[in-house]
């Protein structure tokens, strides 16, 4: 079985890692007030649009050149999971709010610096729009 | 997965960055200390893995996971890496153009001296390992040098591997600072995180061996270079050191250094030494 933890192309990665981080934008995805203005902004208040962002989430958690939670994570539904970050399950119940669930994707070395999991907000690898669909998905597992 | 045990990890190899990145700042060459180091290292494993036996580490994945080592051990009756092993026993005794062989490159003719590799060259300051010391052998008698990633170097490799199978990882640090500095740095780069992923190559190895990264076993960092050269069937083939290094880089959108560049041959050092003590055991042959 190969060995692919992302298969994007791989260029000017190393830019990318050491780009310094945007604190401007990190501040702006910290602040519920300002996440709930952009959700009305992009329609995610609506049932409707909520469903398809769950699909939309589902999908780019489980993309292997996106978020590829598999590689650490059992999710219900996925195939091949690894062993190395605990089951993602009950996680409503877990992080009743979201912006914990936002912050553990966007850097989880905030909360424990050791941690494998890669800091998908802060290193460009997920957008804030990719990151609060696949938060979606999360609040239904 | 063990979350405590992974914090608690994770704190050690932090001491060890900290330790790595501070040390220079304070006194110098006394803090660097690779006796320690390989004891802590090797210790590390052989408490969070009491049931593994201390030589069977140097059997990558297999060593985590008693299945795969039972399917290992019946592949083990054919190996994939006979091919190579052929190939590079012929090539071996084969003399170059102007007559000479390989054997007349290294101690002992070439036979059982793996476990020598990589050692600090004092005169020219630098890490040598085995795959470079072919290419300059190779050089040194008027021959194109061979890629480092696979093929002939992989054959040549296996075969000198293959005659010191059993013998014990022997790493020398001469009294010089300037293989200490090289020591200490190879720690470093495996403990640094690089890339859009921000892994280091402790992250997988030390701090998650054993775990299942989608549907591979993650080896122990301790004697991951015993086995080299190896069989992969994802490969199709044999890979170097060299060709591990740059995969394990590039597969976590890290940017790959050039074989046998100056860190990658201190990394090699540092894994090797930490290493000394448990038997080479390549060519090896993983899923
Ligand atoms: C390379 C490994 C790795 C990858 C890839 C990864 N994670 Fe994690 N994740 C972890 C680990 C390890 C933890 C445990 C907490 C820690 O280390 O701080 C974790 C914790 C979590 C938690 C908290 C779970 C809980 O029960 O508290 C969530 C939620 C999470 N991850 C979501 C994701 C999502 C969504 C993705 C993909 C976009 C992802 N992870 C990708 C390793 C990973
Ligand atoms: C995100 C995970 C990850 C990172 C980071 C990583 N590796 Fe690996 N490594 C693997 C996987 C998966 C394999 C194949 C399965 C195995 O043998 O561990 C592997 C295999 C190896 C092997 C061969 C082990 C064997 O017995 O087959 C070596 C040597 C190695 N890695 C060295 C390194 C070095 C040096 C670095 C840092 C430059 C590094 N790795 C970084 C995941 C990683």
């Amino acid at each position: 079985m190969p060995f692919v933890l992302w298969n994007a192309a791989i260029s000017a990665i190393e830019t990318i890692a050491i780009t310094p981080r945007n604190d401007a934008l990190t501040a702006f995805s910290r602040t519920p007030a300002l996440l709930l203005l952009l959700a009305f902004a992009t329609g995610l208040a609506s049932p409707a649009r909520a469903q398809s962002a769950v699909a939309e989430g589902r999908k780019l958690a489980f993309d292997r050149g996106k978020g590829n939670c598999l590689t650490c994570h059992v999710i219900k539904g996925g195939d091949l999971p690894g062993t190395i970050g605990p089951e993602l399950k009950d996680l409503k119940a877990k992080y009743p709010d979201r912006n914990e669930l936002v912050a553990i994707i966007f850097d989880e070395t905030k909360r424990n610096p050791q941690t494998m999991m890669p800091p998908f907000g802060r290193n460009r690898i997920l957008t804030d729009q990719e990151i609060s669909a696949i938060v979606d998905f999360l609040q239904t597992l | 997965m063990k979350a405590r045990s992974a914090l608690l990890l994770g704190s050690l190899s932090a001491t060890l960055v900290a330790f790595a990145l501070t040390s220079p700042r304070v006194i110098a060459a006394d803090k660097v200390d690779p006796v320690a180091d390989a004891k802590a290292f090797q210790n590390f494993y052989f408490q969070k893995f009491p049931d593994v036996k201390h030589e069977d580490f140097v059997n990558g994945p297999y060593s985590m996971n008693e299945d795969m080592k039972r399917q290992w051990q019946e592949k083990e009756e054919f190996p994939p890496y006979e091919f190579a092993l052929d190939a590079g026993k012929e090539m071996f005794a084969t003399p170059f153009k102007n007559g000479k062989t390989y054997a007349d490159c290294f101690p002992n003719g070439g036979i059982g001296i793996r476990q020598n590799y990589p050692y600090f060259d004092t005169k020219e300051g630098k890490v040598v390992t085995l795959e470079l010391a072919l290419n300059r052998c190779r050089e040194a008698n008027g021959e194109a040098p061979y890629s480092y990633v696979k093929d002939e170097m992989a054959s040549l490799t296996a075969y000198m591997a293959f005659t010191s199978r059993g013998k014990p990882m022997d790493i020398k640090i001469p009294d010089d600072p300037r293989a200490l500095a090289a020591f200490e740095n190879g720690k470093r780069y495996f403990y640094t995180r690089r890339g859009q992923m921000n892994f280091s190559c402790a992250s997988c190895h030390v701090q998650s061996p054993g775990e299942r990264i989608r549907a591979e076993i993650l080896a122990p960092a301790l004697g991951i270079l015993n086995a080299m050269p190896i069989y992969r069937s994802e490969w199709s083939g044999m890979g170097t050191t060299s060709r591990r290094f740059v995969t394990c880089n590039s597969q976590t959108r890290a940017v790959p250094l050039e074989p046998q560049a100056d860190e990658y041959r201190d990394v090699e050092y540092f894994l090797s030494y930490v290493a000394n003590g448990l038997p080479i055991s390549g060519p090896g042959a993983r899923p």
